[in-house]
């Protein structure tokens, strides 16, 4: 070993030698952890808040969509029976 | 805590018992600070740095699959941390005598004059000369250095942070501490003048 690898040894010795010791957790910390995953556990029943009122809001369009597609196709139909009827009618007169 | 006493408790930390959280932490706590300590330029700092990175970990608790040793999850997030501040500091490529502080300097002098290992007294000295040594490392062999030389890890552990083979970490360490030794001599030239 050469004498300057020999002192940057001794130097990360000593420097490893002093490592301090490691304190405990602190109570802020743990609390902190605590409050990180109430606030998740919050924002995930937010999302499926936000899901299941996007599901109703489809439903009711759609609920909407045939309250007001069934009376138009209940005024459509006896026309067409009519013209269809007339038509026939039409072709029964005709020599 | 063994590896499926840290899944069952995590399993728990997902229901939210509090117990089981505490347990966590205190399981993960050593390991967090030894990494934020090591890769703060100074000291005193580190209960914010080990606060940013235990809230990354909690928050993507749940992207854990369990693939690797959650050991060695966590010390990832840990060091990815580390990384981003490392790469802020600056990177001086020469160090002043005085630049250093007068302990620091002391034991540049003292390595100088005798062979003997150096006092235990001045060993967080020795640390602060460490730091100063290696602000002329990339930062990804800064991080190493400082895991293996100021916080013991294993090449196996600090691979596992870093993402890297043993071979690898051994490898940038080697060329690592050859810049080290260079900077050192340019103090020691100092001395001379």
């Amino acid at each position: 070993m050469n004498p300057s690898e020999h002192r940057l040894n001794r130097i990360l010795d000593a420097a490893l030698n002093a490592t301090p010791p490691i304190p405990p957790p602190s109570f802020q910390l743990q609390q902190r952890m605590i409050a990180i995953l109430r606030e998740k556990q919050e924002s995930i029943w937010n999302c499926l808040d936000g899901f299941l009122t996007l599901r109703i809001f489809a439903a009711a369009t759609v609920v909407m969509a045939i309250c007001v597609a069934l009376p138009l196709m209940q005024v459509k139909n006896p026309y067409h029976e009519t013209i269809n009827l007339a038509n026939s009618l039409a072709q029964l007169e005709k020599p | 805590m063994t590896d499926s006493e840290v899944s069952a408790c995590l399993e728990r930390v997902r229901q939210r018992d509090e117990a089981a959280i505490h347990a966590l932490i205190a399981h993960m706590h050593p390991l967090v600070y030894k990494i934020a300590r090591s890769n703060l330029a100074r000291r005193g700092e580190e209960a914010d740095l080990v606060q940013t990175i235990m809230a990354k970990v909690f928050s993507n608790l749940d992207q854990f699959a369990g693939r690797v040793p959650f050991k060695h999850w966590v010390s990832r997030i840990a060091v990815n941390t580390c990384l981003d501040l490392v790469r802020y500091e600056k990177r001086r490529p020469e160090v002043r005598l005085a630049d250093l502080g007068e302990e620091e300097a002391r034991i540049v002098e003292n390595l100088a004059a005798s062979d003997e290992g150096l006092d235990a007294s001045l060993g967080l000295a020795a640390r602060d000369l460490v730091q100063h040594l290696v602000a002329c490392l990339q930062p990804i062999d800064r991080v190493l250095v400082r895991l293996l030389y100021l916080e013991g890890f294993t090449a196996e552990e600090a691979g596992a942070s870093t993402n890297l083979s043993p071979e690898a970490v051994a490898t940038r360490v080697s060329r690592a501490k050859a810049k080290m030794r260079d900077r050192h001599a340019q103090l020691l030239k100092d001395i001379d003048r």
